[in-house]
């Protein structure tokens, strides 16, 4: 669904076009608005990079000719407890990024793989966030009544829920032949939902009053024609901000989770496990520590700027 | 208003009861048996069917989780005669594995996250509310530029991430502060304030950017207000319109998320304590689903659920106050 959401279609009915009919239709003027604002340009640029990164990830470490996986036990320092040989964490041209602590195996491989994880778990759970709270949402503002009331203290329970704590427990419980990344998907994407579902349902509330649901209903239009064809396509800003703001959010929260123990497990490259690996060596292999925090920090930071301008270029509230 | 309270406090009871029973059915199908762990070697059918009836997994779930809930109340013991396991009330359960009451282990755990959580939320609503205001009241100069910078940076950072290099820079470099640990507040104010300054710090640090970002976008906000406007009309001094016209009408959604915060963190700071060692609610959690221990598992839980839970209800009673408009029917 994120990925539909780049490219969006022209709204049916653009907010506000009755007051003023407006030259250019809101997706436009986003767009135009977007392509001069420098910050949303470079982070575009850097999720970019990242997302080759994950996709090329193969291709990159076969080109410095290692993968995430073999022991160079060779290249490791028996006398420092098996600390990487050379400086800056044995970094050198066979090994761009060094190599790690204890194994031996290419840091450069180990971050370039990460991005798969994080990206994968980042992008997808927010999809299914979406999903359920767009469709949840939609629903309640348009049928009203007990429906709205039983999805509203449903959200309630999830919103006081002790989320983190309960994705750590559900991390042991489950057994290991199941996935881990789609566990942390499914996980983190569900609990998830009952934010989207808000908004999603404030923004339809507005909607479904207006003479177009009207006009479908009176030509005989069917509740999931109206939800699905005629209030989800207005509903596009909202969403694309919302997942905007969510995805850095998310990447942090399965770094999290695996730097607590509870995430992708090993041999699997991962930047929050890799992380915690790091901790018992910060004094004596630092690099171990700063390239996958580097990356974290970088992903997180390029999708929270890039939230930010889409929601300053799609929320007219912020419009100045 | 009291009805709206009474109302509110038996739907709190409901999310409790509910999180509770969810934690309960999880675990239920956990992968491993805790009589069995319990039940040393060798493990003969007899003494792993007593283990099981003394610690009363022989029942059903929903007859366990009723047990619970009894026990919450009125107290329970586990066994029979003078070998009981006492757990008088309120029980949150009693861990086989360390023989003794959930409520004790989070009585010794809780005074580690309360101080934590109570110095960072200070020192980030401090610096996060003001940081926020420098950058709406001087927006587009270099200040607000340096300020969204700083608050990007910590937005993006992981706690752990800035806690290590903490750790790292003022506890192994410089040797300011003690690299891990916590000391008891009876101990003397020194020694506490040092051991928690720097997580303190780290939790302050991440948190208070949000906050800046917040107090930020709401107060630019307000400002477009006509409101505001009248105000600098009137030649009210710019000191009164910020401080006490736009920041009242910011506060409210700041408030939200403090409460809510401040609930999530005494519920255990999971990270923190993971990084500085110290051993809290998280720790308790982690240590307690590492060992597969249910009871102190489902016991954190619900405590920690209780914040998050009364920390919602708090927030929407001050709302009424916060915000004229709000009306708690």
């Amino acid at each position: 669904m994120p990925e539909s959401a780049t490219v969006p279609e022209p709204a049916k009915v653009p907010p506000g076009a009755e007051e003023a009919p407006a030259p250019l239709s809101p997706w436009r003027r986003a767009l135009r608005q977007l392509v001069h604002d420098r910050a949303a340009l470079v982070s575009t640029a850097l999720i970019a990079l990242l997302v080759i990164m994950a996709v090329a990830a193969p291709l990159l470490v076969k080109l410095e000719g290692q993968d995430p996986y073999t022991y160079h036990i060779g290249l490791l320092n028996q006398a420092n407890g098996s600390g990487p040989k050379g400086i800056l964490g044995g970094m050198s041209g066979a090994h761009w990024f060094g190599v790690e602590p204890l194994t031996g195996r290419d840091m450069f491989a180990l971050v370039v793989y990460g991005a798969q994880t994080s990206l994968l778990v980042g992008l997808a759970s927010t999809a299914v966030s979406i999903i359920i709270g767009a469709v949840v949402g939609t629903a309640a503002a348009f049928f009203g009544g007990w429906l709205d009331a039983v999805i509203g203290r449903t959200a309630d329970v999830f919103l006081a829920f002790p989320g983190m704590i309960f994705m750590i427990a559900l991390g042991i419980v489950v057994p290991q032949a199941f996935p881990r990344w789609l566990l942390l998907v499914i996980v983190i994407g569900f609990f998830g939902w009952p934010g989207f579902a808000r908004i999603i349902r404030g923004q339809a509330l507005s909607l479904v009053r207006r003479e177009f649901v009207d006009a479908a209903r009176t030509l005989g239009a069917g509740p999931g024609h109206i939800i699905f064809r005629e209030l989800m396509p207005n509903l596009m800003a909202p969403i694309i901000v919302f997942s905007a703001i969510s995805i850095p959010q998310r990447i942090g929260t399965e770094a999290a989770l695996s730097f607590l123990g509870v995430g992708v497990p090993a041999p699997t490259p991962d930047w929050g496990r890799t992380i915690s690996d790091a901790t018992d060596w910060v004094q004596t292999d630092l690099m171990y520590l700063l390239f996958p925090g580097g990356a974290l920090f970088l992903a997180v930071l390029a999708f929270t700027v890039l939230g930010d301008s889409l929601r300053d270029a799609l929320d007219p509230r912020t419009r100045r | 208003m009291l009805r709206y309270i009474a109302r509110r406090l038996i739907g709190m009871a409901v999310v409790l009861l509910i999180t509770g029973a969810v934690t309960y059915v999880i675990f239920y199908w956990m992968p491993s048996d805790p009589a069995r762990l319990s039940c040393g070697k060798p493990c003969t059918p007899e003494t792993l069917h007593q283990v099981r009836a003394y610690m009363g997994l022989n029942q059903p779930i929903w007859e366990q989780y009723w047990h619970f809930l009894e026990g919450l109340v009125g107290g329970r013991s586990f066994g029979i005669g003078q070998a009981a396991a006492q757990c008088p009330a309120p029980c949150l359960g009693y861990s086989f594995h360390q023989s003794m009451p959930v409520r004790t282990m989070i009585g010794t755990a809780f005074p580690v996250t309360v101080s934590i959580t109570v110095g960072a939320a200070a020192l980030w609503l401090v610096f996060g509310v003001a940081t926020g205001m420098i950058s709406a009241v001087k927006r587009g100069t270099w200040w607000d530029r340096g300020a969204t910078l700083l608050s990007l940076t910590g937005v993006a950072t992981p706690t752990y991430l800035v806690g290590l290099l903490g750790i790292l820079l003022l506890g192994f470099q410089w040797r300011l502060v003690p690299v891990n640990g916590y000391a008891n507040f009876t101990d003397g104010i020194g020694p506490w304030a040092s051991h928690l300054i720097l997580p303190w710090a780290v939790l302050a640090f991440v948190n208070a950017a949000v906050y800046a970002r917040l107090t930020r976008s709401q107060l630019l906000e307000v400002f477009g207000e006509d409101y505001i406007t009248t105000a600098r009309a009137k030649g009210l001094p710019e000191r009164i319109v910020i401080g006490k016209h736009s920041l009242r009408a910011a506060l409210t959604p700041i408030a939200t998320m403090f409460g809510m915060d401040i609930g999530l963190l005494l519920g255990g700071a999971i990270i923190t304590e993971k990084v500085f060692s110290m051993q809290g609610l998280g720790y308790l959690l982690l240590q307690g689903v590492g060992q597969l221990d249910l009871p102190v598992v489902v016991g954190v839980t619900l405590f920690s659920a209780f914040f998050v839970v009364a920390a919602n209800l708090l927030v929407d009673i001050l709302y009424g106050y916060l915000d004229p408009r709000v009306s708690l029917a």
